[in-house]
C-alpha cells in the first residue's frame, strides 16, 4: 500500500520559543510504494521519529497531509485511526515493549486479539514466532530472554495480524551489529514473503543500504539518501 | 549534599508527603498513649481517693502518728513526736494539704469554783486543736483569749454536746480537783464560749466531736506554753496525735510506689509506743490493681494500629526506594560508597522524622485530649478535660517512635545499596514466590489463633475469675485475635489469584483484550500487589473489629446497667417513724412524684430481704403493681421463654400468686402450683407458685464477690415476686422504692429535689448517672478513645495507601500503556483495564477484609468483652456492630475509590502516546 506525505509540518510549543515553537518537521513530502523496505536515516533529533509517529497515525501533524493507500489519515477521527492502527499497522519500538506478564506466544497472540481475530490465533502466533526463529522459546517470559530475542518477539507481534505496514522506530538501537543485521534480513524476508510495507528509522550507517528506499532526515527536512 | 537531598525529596513530593503522614501518625499515636495514661491515671487515682472520701467522709490520704503518755510516767515527749512526724513526712515526700495537731491532757474531775447545788460528776480533758477557730461556729460567748488571765485561770470553749452532757455553763469557772500545774497551783478554767461545727462532714474533723466528747478547748499557743514541756507533760499526762492530710490531687501516679514503700518502711520501723495509721495504702492498692489492668488492656489495643502504621511506612519507603533503585544503582556503579548512599538516606529520613516529630507530638497531645473526651465509639462529647502530661515516658516513647521511623526508612536502603546496576537487571529477570507463601505463614497464624481461641473458650470461667480479681485479660487472647486477622488476611491474598485463574479458565478465550491484560497481569504479577492487598484487608478487618469491640463493650455494659437498675430512676425515700410504742412508718405523699416534669410513669416497688421459711437462706421479696411495672421496668426482650407481659398477667390473675427465681426450682425442688409461704413478723402468707423466671428487672441470679484470700465466691440469690397490694395489706408498713420511667431528661427530678430540700433518700439510682460514670471510666473511655483513634487512622491510611499505590502503579506502567495505545487500544479500554485492576485488588481486599473482620469479631469479641464485664454482668452478651460505623467505613473507602477513578480517568485522558513511548527510550 502506498504511503504519501505532502508538505508535512510539525512544531512543538516551547516555553519562550515564540509563536512557531520548535519546528521538528519543516514541510516534508515523499511517496513510498507498497511492499518495500524503506530506511529513514538521520542523527538523533533530526525529526525521524516525529515523522514516523505521524505516518503511523500516532501523532497529528501541525500542517500537511498523509495518505495511506487512498485514505487520508490526517483527516480521520481518533477512533478511526485507532482502528487503523489495530488492523492495518504493526509497530516495533526501540525499547523492549512486550507486556511483561505474558509469554512470548501470548504477547504475539495479544496483537491478534486486539485486531479482532477470533480464530486460529495460536497457530498464527506460533507461525510468526517460528519465522523469527523463536519456535523453541515461545513459552518463555520476556524477562527470561535476551534483548535480541525480545526484539524478535516484538517483530513477530508486529506482523502477526498481517498488517499492511509495519513501522519500526530504531528497532536495532539496543542490539549488537550482528543481531541488527539479522533483524534487517528478517524485514527483507517479511517484505518478500508476507508482502508488507516496512518503514524503519535508524542511525546505524551499516544498515543504510539495506533498504529498497533510503531517505535522510536532517533538521526537519528530508532528502533522498 | 543537602540541596541534593532536598531536590530528591521535592522530586517525589507526594511520596515524601505520604511518608511524612505515616511518620506523623506513628509518632502521634506513640506519644498519645503515655500522655493519656499519665493524665487518666492521675484522674483514676484522684477518683479512688475521692470515692473513699465520699464513702467514709474522712480525708482519704491521711498519715497519722500518735502517742499517749500516762500521767506521771516517762515516755515520748511532744517534741520527740513532732520530730518523728517531720522526719516521716519528709520521707513520704508528698505535698501536705493540712496538718492537724490534737493534744490533750489526762481526763480528770472538775468542779465549779462557786459550788452549785446538784452533784454532777464532770470529767474533762484540756485539749488543743490547730486552727479550730476556722471550723467552728461559736454561737454563745466568744473565742478564748490567750494566756493566763489575771494570773488565775485559762479560758476555754466547748461544744454544745459536752456542755449539755456535763452541765457546763457559760462563763462559769471550774477547778481541777486532782490535776495541778507543774508548780502545784490549781488549774482553773473558765468556759467563755459554746460552739458547733460549721460543717461536721468537713474532713478537718479527723477526730470527730463525738470522739472528743469530754474535751474543753484552749487556745493552741497557750496550751503549748502551759502544758508542753517534759515536766508539764509528765505532770498532766498527754495524748498527742498529728494528722497529716496529704494533697491527694497532687499525688502523681508515678509516685505512689515510693509512697507505699516509704510508708511500709515507717510502719515496720516505728516500733515502740508510737501508733501510725494511714488510710491510703488500701486505696493505692486498689488503684494499682485497676491501673495495671487498664494499662495492659490499653497497650494491647494500640498494638494493631501501630503495626499497621509501621507496615504503611515500610510500604511507602520501599516503594520510594524501588523508584530510586536505578539512581542508587547508577550512583553505585559510578563509585559512590555504600556509606555515602546510606548517609544520604539517613539525612533524608532524619529530616522527615524530625518534621514528623514536630507535628506528631502536638498532634499526639490533641489525640490524647480527644481520647479523654470520648464517651462512645466515634463520639467525642465528654466535658471532662484531661490535661495531657509531658512525663519522662512521653520522651521515651517519642524517642522510640522517631528511631523506629528512621529505621523503617533506612533499613531497605541497606539492601539496595549493595546492588549495582548489573545486579539489578539480573534480579529483575527472576520471579520468586513470596517467602510467606512458601512458609505457609497464613495457615500457621490461623492455626495458632484457633488453638488460642479453643483453649480460651474452654477456660472462660477461669478468665472471668481473673478479671474479677482485677487481673487484665491474658495478652495472648489479643494476640490470638490479631493473628487470626493476619492469618486470614494472608489467606485471602493467597486465594485471590486462584479465583482469578478460575474465571480466566472459564472465560479466557473470549475475553476482551483489556480484560485479558488485566487478568494475566493480576494472576502472574501477584507479588507486587500482595502487600497493598494485605494492607487493605487488614485495614478493613481491623476497622470492623474495632467498632465491634467498642460498640459491644459499651452496649453490653449499658444494657446490663439498665437491667440491674430496674428502671430509669429508682429511689427510696427515708420515712419518718410515728410516735408512741407501736410506732409505724409514716408513708410520705406519693402523689407528688407522679406530677414531676419529664417523669412519664411512676410505680411503687416494695423490696426487702427476708429469711426463707424452713431454709436458712435469704431471699429478696419484690412487690409490684403489675400494670405499672410493665410500663416502667427495663427488661430486654427475648430473655424469658415467654413474653415478659405474660408473666405479669399470670401474677395479676391471682392476688396470692408469686413468681420465683429459677433456683427455687433447681436448688430447692419447688414446682408450679406448689404453695409458697412468705414469712411476716408474726405469721406466714400462703401463696401459690405460678411460674419461675431466670431474669427479672433488677434480679442478679449470682453475685460474685472476693474472699479475703482473693478467691472469687459465687452467691446464689433468690427472688420472690408478689403483688404489691397483697403484701401491703399483710405486712407492716415499710418504705417502698419508687421506680420511674423518665422521658427526655431527669432534670425535672433534680428540680423537684431542689424544691424539697428536706427530702432524704436511702437509695437514689439514676441510670443516666450510671451511664455517665460508665463512660468516663478510664478503661471504657480509654478503650473507646483508642479504638476510635485507631479507626480514624485506619481510614486515613486506607485512603492514602490505596491512592498512592494505584497512582504509582499506573505511573510505572506508562510505557506499557503507550505501547498498548500505539497498537490501537482505545482510551476507554485502558480505563476499563485499570478499573478491573481496582476491582481485583481493591474491591476484593475490601470484601475479604469485611468478611475477615466479621468472622474474627464473632470469634474473639465475646472473649475480649470479658475484660470489661462488671462483676454484676447478668445479661448474656450480645455482639453489636453498629451499622452506621460500617457505613462510615465503606463510605470513606468508597470516596477513596471514586477519587482513584477520577485520578485514573485524568491520567488516561492526559496520556500521550508519543510521550509515553519516549519514556522507554532512556
Amino acid at each position: 500500500m502506498m504511503i504519501k506525505a505532502e508538505n508535512v509540518v510539525r512544531s512543538f510549543p516551547v516555553p519562550g520559543g515564540g509563536k512557531e515553537g520548535f519546528m521538528a518537521l519543516k514541510g516534508v513530502s515523499f511517496e513510498i510504494p507498497e511492499k518495500s523496505l524503506t530506511v529513514l536515516k538521520g542523527r538523533s533529533g533530526s525529526g525521524k521519529t516525529t515523522l514516523l509517529n505521524i505516518l503511523s497515525a500516532l501523532d497529528m501533524p501541525t500542517g500537511g497531509k498523509v495518505w495511506i493507500g487512498d485514505k487520508e489519515i490526517t483527516a480521520m477521527s481518533e477512533g478511526k485511526r485507532e482502528k487503523l492502527r489495530r488492523e492495518k499497522i504493526g509497530f516495533i519500538f526501540q525499547s523492549v515493549s512486550l507486556i511483561p506478564m505474558m509469554t512470548a506466544l501470548e504477547n504475539v497472540e495479544f496483537s491478534l486479539r486486539l485486531a479482532g481475530v477470533k480464530k486460529g490465533r495460536k497457530e498464527r502466533a506460533t507461525e510468526c514466532l517460528k519465522m523469527v526463529g523463536l519456535g523453541s522459546r515461545m513459552h518463555h517470559m520476556p524477562q527470561e530472554m535476551s534483548g535480541g530475542e525480545q526484539q524478535r518477539v516484538a517483530i513477530a507481534r508486529a506482523m502477526a495480524h498481517r498488517p499492511q505496514i509495519i513501522f519500526a522506530d530504531e528497532p536495532t538501537g539496543e542490539l549488537d551489529s550482528a543481531t541488527a543485521v539479522s533483524v534487517v534480513n528478517l524485514f527483507k524476508e517479511m517484505v518478500a514473503k508476507e508482502g508488507v510495507t516496512i518503514i524503519m528509522t535508524t542511525h546505524d550507517i551499516s544498515l543504510m543500504d539495506a533498504g529498497d528506499y533510503v531517505f535522510e532526515m536532517e533538521q526537519g527536512e528530508l532528502s533522498r539518501g | 549534599m543537602l540541596t541534593l537531598i532536598w531536590q530528591k525529596i521535592m522530586h517525589k513530593k507526594w511520596m515524601a508527603l505520604c511518608l511524612l503522614i505515616g511518620n506523623i501518625l506513628l509518632i502521634a499515636v506513640a506519644v498519645s498513649y503515655p500522655m493519656y495514661r499519665g493524665a487518666s491515671f492521675q484522674r483514676m487515682l484522684c477518683d479512688e481517693f475521692e470515692a473513699y472520701r465520699e464513702q467514709t467522709g474522712d480525708w482519704p490520704a491521711t498519715f497519722a502518728v500518735s502517742h499517749t503518755r500516762t500521767k506521771g510516767k516517762d515516755g515520748t515527749s511532744y517534741e520527740q513526736l513532732r520530730t518523728y512526724a517531720d522526719q516521716s513526712l519528709a520521707k513520704l515526700n508528698v505535698p501536705i494539704y493540712r496538718e492537724i495537731e490534737i493534744l490533750s491532757t489526762t481526763i480528770s474531775e472538775i468542779t465549779p469554783v462557786t459550788p452549785r447545788d446538784e452533784k454532777v460528776s464532770r470529767k474533762v480533758r484540756l485539749t488543743s486543736v490547730t486552727d479550730l477557730a476556722d471550723y467552728i461556729d461559736v454561737f454563745a460567748g466568744r473565742l478564748p483569749e490567750a494566756g493566763v488571765i489575771d494570773g488565775e485561770y485559762v479560758e476555754v470553749i466547748t461544744s454544745d454536746i459536752i456542755a449539755d452532757k456535763m452541765d457546763i455553763l457559760l462563763d462559769e469557772m471550774y477547778e481541777y480537783t486532782k490535776l495541778t500545774w507543774e508548780s502545784g497551783d490549781p488549774i482553773r478554767i473558765k468556759v467563755v464560749g459554746i460552739f458547733k461545727e460549721l460543717n461536721a462532714a468537713d474532713p478537718f474533723w479527723a477526730s470527730s466531736l463525738e470522739d472528743m466528747d469530754r474535751d474543753v478547748f484552749m487556745d493552741t499557743e497557750t496550751f503549748h506554753e502551759l502544758c508542753i514541756g517534759e515536766e508539764n507533760e509528765k505532770a498532766l499526762g498527754m495524748k498527742k496525735t498529728i494528722y497529716a492530710q496529704m494533697d491527694y490531687e497532687k499525688i502523681e501516679p508515678s509516685g505512689v510506689k515510693s509512697l507505699v514503700y516509704a510508708t511500709q518502711q515507717l510502719l515496720n520501723g516505728s516500733g515502740g509506743d508510737l501508733i501510725l495509721e494511714n488510710a491510703y495504702e488500701g486505696i493505692i492498692e486498689n488503684y494499682s490493681a485497676k491501673a495495671k489492668k487498664v494499662e495492659t488492656s490499653l497497650l494491647i489495643l494500640q498494638i494493631p494500629v501501630l503495626a499497621l502504621l509501621v507496615a504503611f511506612i515500610y510500604m511507602i519507603s520501599s516503594q520510594m526506594l524501588t523508584m530510586e533503585q536505578n539512581e542508587i544503582s547508577v550512583m553505585k556503579s559510578r563509585g559512590a560508597g555504600r556509606g555515602q548512599i546510606l548517609g544520604m538516606y539517613l539525612i533524608q529520613s532524619i529530616i522527615l522524622s524530625g518534621v514528623g516529630a514536630a507535628v506528631g507530638i502536638p498532634l499526639g497531645k490533641v489525640l490524647c485530649s480527644l481520647i479523654g473526651t470520648s464517651t462512645d465509639f466515634m463520639v467525642f462529647a465528654g466535658t471532662q478535660v484531661l490535661e495531657p502530661k509531658f512525663s519522662q515516658d512521653v520522651v521515651v516513647y517519642a524517642g522510640g517512635a522517631i528511631l523506629l521511623t528512621i529505621l523503617l526508612t533506612i533499613l531497605p536502603v541497606i539492601g539496595y545499596s549493595r546492588v549495582s546496576i548489573v545486579h539489578l537487571k539480573q534480579a529483575k529477570a527472576q520471579r520468586k514466590k513470596s517467602l510467606w507463601k512458601k512458609l505457609f505463614l497464613d495457615f500457621i497464624c490461623i492455626g495458632i489463633s484457633l488453638y488460642g481461641y479453643y483453649s480460651f473458650s474452654q477456660n472462660q470461667d477461669n478468665m472471668m475469675q481473673q478479671v474479677l480479681m482485677g487481673e487484665p485479660l491474658d495478652p495472648l487472647l489479643y494476640l490470638s485475635s490479631s493473628l487470626f486477622l493476619l492469618g486470614c488476611g494472608l489467606l485471602a491474598v493467597r486465594i485471590q489469584p486462584w479465583i482469578l485463574k478460575l474465571i480466566f479458565l472459564i472465560r479466557g478465550k473470549r475475553m476482551s483484550p483489556s480484560s485479558y491484560v488485566s487478568f494475566t497481569d493480576a494472576i502472574r504479577g501477584g507479588k507486587k500487589t500482595e502487600f497493598i492487598m494485605l494492607f487493605m484487608v487488614l485495614t478493613v478487618a481491623l476497622g470492623i473489629h474495632s467498632t465491634t469491640v467498642a460498640r459491644t463493650i459499651v452496649a453490653n455494659a449499658e444494657h446490663n446497667a439498665s437491667y440491674v437498675n430496674g428502671a430509669d430512676l429508682v429511689l427510696k425515700e427515708v420515712w419518718r417513724m410515728g410516735m408512741g410504742e407501736d410506732a409505724v412508718y409514716i408513708e410520705p405523699e406519693f402523689g407528688r412524684y407522679t406530677v414531676i416534669d419529664q417523669v412519664e410513669n411512676v410505680t411503687k416497688v416494695l423490696r426487702y430481704e427476708a429469711e426463707m421459711v424452713r431454709h436458712n437462706k435469704k431471699m429478696t421479696i419484690l412487690g409490684i403493681n403489675t400494670g405499672e411495672f410493665a410500663q416502667i421496668a427495663n427488661m430486654p426482650e427475648d430473655l424469658l421463654p415467654y413474653h415478659f407481659y405474660d408473666y405479669l398477667n399470670v401474677l395479676a390473675s391471682d392476688e396470692y400468686a408469686v413468681l420465683l427465681s429459677e433456683n427455687f426450682m433447681t436448688k430447692l425442688g419447688l414446682k408450679v402450683g406448689d404453695i409458697y409461704e412468705i414469712p411476716t413478723a408474726d405469721s406466714k402468707i400462703r401463696c401459690t407458685i405460678k411460674g419461675f423466671f431466670n431474669y427479672w428487672p433488677s434480679y442478679e441470679p449470682t453475685v460474685y464477690s472476693l474472699n479475703e484470700d482473693g478467691t472469687v465466691v459465687e452467691n446464689e440469690s433468690y427472688m420472690v415476686v408478689a403483688n404489691f397490694a397483697m403484701l401491703q395489706s399483710r405486712i407492716a408498713s415499710r418504705p417502698y422504692e419508687i421506680w420511674m420511667d423518665i422521658g427526655e431528661s431527669t432534670d425535672g427530678v433534680y428540680q423537684f429535689i431542689e424544691d424539697n430540700p428536706k427530702l432524704k433518700f436511702m437509695k437514689f439510682q439514676d441510670l443516666d448517672v450510671i451511664y455517665e460514670d460508665l463512660r468516663s471510666d478510664t478503661l471504657f473511655q480509654g478503650t473507646n478513645g483508642i479504638l476510635t483513634m485507631s479507626f480514624m487512622i485506619v481510614l486515613v491510611l486506607c485512603g492514602v495507601g490505596y491512592l498512592i499505590y494505584f497512582i504509582l502503579s499506573i505511573r510505572s506502567r506508562e510505557l506499557l500503556f503507550g505501547v498498548l495505545r500505539a497498537m490501537g487500544m482505545k482510551k476507554t479500554e485502558i480505563t476499563r483495564m485499570l478499573i478491573l485492576e481496582q476491582i481485583f485488588c481493591g474491591l476484593y481486599a475490601i470484601l475479604a477484609g469485611a468478611l475477615v473482620g466479621f468472622v474474627g469479631s464473632r470469634l474473639f469479641v465475646p472473649m475480649i468483652q470479658n475484660a470489661y464485664a462488671a462483676e454484676n454482668q447478668v445479661l448474656p452478651l450480645e455482639l453489636i456492630t453498629n451499622q452506621s460505623d460500617l457505613v462510615q467505613l465503606f463510605v470513606a473507602i468508597g470516596i477513596v475509590m471514586v477519587i482513584c477513578l477520577i485520578v485514573i480517568a485524568r491520567i488516561v485522558s492526559k496520556m500521550n502516546i508519543t510521550k509515553a513511548l519516549k519514556l522507554g527510550e532512556d
